[in-house]
């Protein structure tokens, strides 16, 4: 894979001669591989190749966005002349110019090393894995109307450079994983899907032992349709796994923390946040509860050296000790609030704006095994994992689902129960966490903002956490 | 697009048995704004070359994209420099892959040309192609509609676009056609979570109409200031137009045959069944006049078309390409994607009712203008939920008592269906960020559905 440093170069100067302020262009060259197993049968594989430039400029104080595919100066030209005259025009709406902070502007090559490239392994070898994925299944195959799993493998070679300076030239793998699967017992349904996104080549499937872990979850819903009895709509302690605490850090602290939704940039789409700057300072939660967001999570899905605006990643603190602490900034809301980006803009394609957006978002862990945060739980529910969740657009009423979910009563792990549902504030979620596991775990996923829609990869997680005095019960 | 020809002829003479070939050349523009001020404007300016390859039924879709192989294109109406050598070496690598993979044993092929095709009234207007800044008038416009009917704020998006549609299959298909749309997306704010969205979509200029969107969206905002948390329970909704088109479109998967053949669809062994309340139609239109979606052919070539998949209540069919028709025993609905059959434009057919007469009816209930984040606990049964977000009443004894917040819908999309008692006779399409297909719906009277809010 090669990109064409000079064309970037070309962008960035040719917008800068035409009147824009500032200017950047970023090179974005993907190749994907995609296959699909579907109840047994293969669907269409993809292979893809993409690659196009982003270009982005300001002008009297007007954003204005280029994207385009065609590697002709001529044209190329044309439309960066014609993003210009739109942004000069836009900018007469504008109560204050858009003006981003300033930042070091860093010249650097990075990459993500595969072990194994996945472009190594054979479409052949790629499929068998799903195929295997279903034989493990084979011997309660009669019982699941529904097996769809998803493979994916890709590598994206960036250049970005801008008027300040920066030269970035960074190289990532990835590798994404899917299955959903559906059981039915006597005309009755329960689902389970899981995603698995990492960056990196193969090695990260031969690390796992995915079969053994769909076979576990497929056995499980089985048993829930067959045992799980309804949950009467009553006060429990809750102790969530690292997978439900992943969710709901994604959800109700790291979206309510993007601090473009709190200047309202996204409020018909993505929504807004009940977090303004006043919140800074304030409390959300108990003591024990602090999350973070962190890009430079080895592996993550959501990894990165630099972002989309050249600024150095970095970890935030977004809620510290239960205060509110830090906001997502990208180099404009930086400029609004006084302060420096930390590096938080992302565009997960050529063709997106790069905006504020998460990367891996979790809350540090406490000091308690599993055992220890259970005996302390006279009549509890413990949720493993979920289906269904939301939140509203303000991030404040949220939704979750659980999918295997056992009841506690005195210290002990009792039966199954059947589709908890916890519907909660965000502050009273972080006000009833009392102690936190000392190990993290991560799941991935695919983050959804921006318009039009950029889906970016994430991770989210977290300990197990447990949580007092919450009215919960089945759906 | 002589090339798309050779692409075919090529794959077919390298052992394929399937060949389609789509080129799309598009110019999309963007006015982005928030707080009534422009954040953003873009354009894009890019044309994707899709190609699908059947060997043996191993089936490859793939693109010519990367422009080190496709050179340059020029700009739209053009031809492509993808050099014959390049092309023979990207499909020499396709159908070389294609070989070692394992094959779709229930892959039946794509349809068998030729065809004529009858071009779509009112799907291409050259005006959108030169509307250079008169894109940001009409953003002002809709923002000061707003402003004069009570909104503080306006968030949104306006899009304006134009591109051309090449066609090529082995199966003796060679088709054109141009398109163009133009559509804008409006929050109004008027206080702290008083608010209301509206759109106005069109594929000309004629049916576009910015400064309603805008006054809309403003007088929803003003009519929900002041809003209090709302209590759950079983109420009788009136669905706006907006949290109407999100319930379909999110119940749409359904009707594809990819999800009833995955096991996934709410509506597997339902044909001929009743699955909705005899006020309920649901059509999907191919080529609806101004349809956003409309165009004269579907992903293979064949011509599109209307058809019911729910008439008064009874499911009809599910949505075919020509494969999943011939595993289904059925004829192709003209719904391709080759892969996944999907909806064109979804129609929800009118009734003869109006809001003010729903609200009059509704003695414990509630009238809900938007909503988001629509979610499955279970796609099988169709359990789902979906919050409102913007303007939302309390209706008490057929007035409508006050504005409220802090609820969620949570039900099922069958019994959605079946609930349904009465749709208004104006309907509207709707498309957004939530709502991704074009849904033409009205206003809906739903009997007895599921409210639920934060225990604590």
């Amino acid at each position: 894979m090669t990109v064409d440093k000079d064309l970037v170069h070309f962008c960035v100067d040719y917008a800068l001669k035409n009147g824009a302020s500032y200017s950047e262009a970023r090179l974005v060259s993907t190749t994907e591989e995609g296959y699909i197993l579907k109840n047994g049968v293969p669907e269409s594989s993809v292979f893809a190749e993409g690659k196009g430039i982003g270009v982005r400029v300001i002008v009297d104080g007007g954003l204005g966005f280029l994207a385009i595919n065609k590697f002709n100066k001529e044209e190329i030209k044309a439309r960066v002349k014609e993003i210009i005259k739109i942004a000069k025009v836009s900018s007469k709406l504008l109560k204050q110019p858009i003006k981003l902070s300033e930042e070091k502007a860093y010249k650097d090559k990075w990459e993500v090393k595969a072990k194994i490239k996945s472009e190594d392994i054979s479409p052949e070898e790629k499929m068998q894995y799903l195929f295997d994925l279903e034989k493990s299944l084979s011997s309660i195959k009669n019982k699941l109307p529904s097996r769809f799993f998803q493979l994916a493998t890709s590598n994206t070679e960036k250049y970005y450079a801008n008027s300040d300076g920066a030269e970035l030239h960074g190289k990532i793998p990835q590798v994404f994983i899917y299955y959903s699967v559906i059981a039915m017992e006597n005309g009755d349904a329960e689902q389970r899907y899981y995603p698995l996104g990492e960056s990196g080549g193969w090695e990260i499937l031969k690390r796992r032992n995915l079969f053994e872990k769909i076979k576990e979850e497929t056995t499980v819903l089985l048993k829930i349709l067959k045992e799980a009895k309804k949950l009467p709509k009553e006060t429990f302690d809750v102790l969530l796994s690292p997978e439900l605490v992943g969710i709901a850090m994604h959800e109700s602290c790291g979206h309510p923390g993007e601090a473009d939704r709190s200047l309202g940039r996204e409020g018909a789409q993505a929504g807004e946040t009940y977090l303004t700057k006043d919140w800074l300072g304030k409390r959300i939660g108990n003591d024990v509860v602090t999350v973070v967001d962190d890009p430079t999570v080895e592996n993550s899905y959501g990894f990165y050296k630099y972002d989309d605006e050249g600024v150095e990643a970095q970890r935030r603190v977004l809620i510290k000790n239960g205060l509110i602490n830090d906001f997502l900034h990208n180099r404009w809301t930086a400029e609004v609030f006084n302060k420096k980006s930390n590096g938080a803009s992302r565009a997960g394609r050529f063709d997106r704006e790069p905006i504020v957006r998460m990367s891996t978002t979790f809350m540090l862990p406490g000091d308690f095994s599993f055992d220890e945060l259970l005996e302390d739980i006279k009549k509890g529910v413990f949720i493993k994992s979920y289906t269904e969740w939301n939140i509203d657009d303000k991030r404040w009423n949220a939704k979750y689902v659980g999918n295997e979910a056992y009841l506690i009563e005195n210290g002990q792990l009792k039966h199954l129960i059947r589709r908890p549902v916890l519907e909660i504030t965000t502050q009273s979620f972080y006000s009833s966490v009392d102690a936190l596991g000392k190990k993290i775990e991560f799941i991935s996923g695919t983050c959804g903002k921006n318009e039009p829609m950029d889906g970016v990869p994430v991770w989210m997680g977290g300990p197990y956490a447990r949580l007092r005095d919450i009215p919960i019960g089945s759906a | 697009m002589e090339i798309g020809k050779y692409v075919v002829d090529k794959a077919l003479k390298l052992g394929a048995d399937d060949v389609v070939v789509t080129i799309k050349p598009a110019v999309t523009k963007q006015i982005r704004f928030a707080n009534n001020e422009i954040t953003l404007s873009t354009t894009w300016d890019t044309v994707d070359v899709g190609v699908f390859l059947a060997y043996k039924k191993r089936l490859i879709s793939s693109n010519l994209n990367n422009p080190s192989l496709s050179e340059t294109f020029s700009s739209m109406g053009g031809k492509t420099n993808l050099t014959k050598d390049s092309v023979d070496k990207f499909l020499e690598r396709m159908t070389k892959i294609a070989k070692v993979l394992a094959p779709k044993e229930d892959y039946y092929g794509i349809a068998n040309g030729p065809f004529k095709y009858k071009p779509i009234k009112d799907s291409y207007d050259k005006k959108i192609e030169n509307l250079g800044e008169k894109t940001v008038d009409f953003v002002e416009d809709a923002i000061n509609a707003a402003v004069d009917e009570g909104a503080k704020r306006c968030a949104g998006v306006l899009y304006s676009s134009f591109w051309e549609e090449h066609k090529f299959t082995s199966g003796d298909v060679e088709a054109k056609e141009k398109g163009s749309s133009i559509n804008i997306s409006l929050r109004a704010f008027a206080e702290k979570d008083a608010s209301g969205h509206s759109v106005s979509v069109s594929r000309n200029m004629k049916g576009f109409d910015p400064e309603k969107a805008g006054r809309e969206a403003g007088m929803l905002a003003k009519q929900s200031l002041n809003p209090v948390v709302g209590e759950s329970g079983k109420y009788d909704l009136i669905l706006g137009p907006m949290i109407a088109a999100n319930l379909l479109y999110y119940m749409s998967y359904a009707f594809s045959a990819f999800e009833v053949d995955s096991g996934m669809s709410f509506l597997i062994d339902k044909i001929g069944k009743r699955v909705g309340s005899n006020k309920v139609t649901i059509v999907d239109d191919g080529r609806l006049e101004n349809g956003f979606e409309s165009s004269a052919f579907d992903e293979e070539g064949v011509p599109t078309q209307s058809k019911k998949i729910i008439e008064n209540g009874i499911l009809k069919t599910y949505l075919h390409n020509t494969s999943t028709a011939k595993k289904f025993k059925t004829k192709t609905t003209a719904n391709a994607g080759i892969i996944y059959p999907q909806p064109k434009n979804l129609i929800l057919e009118r009734g003869d009712s109006k809001l003010e007469d729903m609200i009059s009816q509704v003695k414990n209930g509630i009238y809900i203008t938007n909503v988001w984040y629509t979610r499955f606990a279970n796609y099988r049964t169709g359990d789902f939920s979906t919050i409102p977000r913007d303007a939302m009443f309390e209706i008490k004894n057929g007035k409508i008592t006050k504005s409220i917040k802090g609820l969620r819908l949570s039900d099922n999309m069958q019994h959605v269906l079946e609930s349904v008692s009465a749709i208004s006779k104006d309907t509207r399409t709707i498309h957004w960020w939530e709502v991704e297909i074009p849904i033409v719906t009205g206003y809906v009277l739903c009997k007895d559905l599921n409210m639920t809010k934060s225990a604590k």
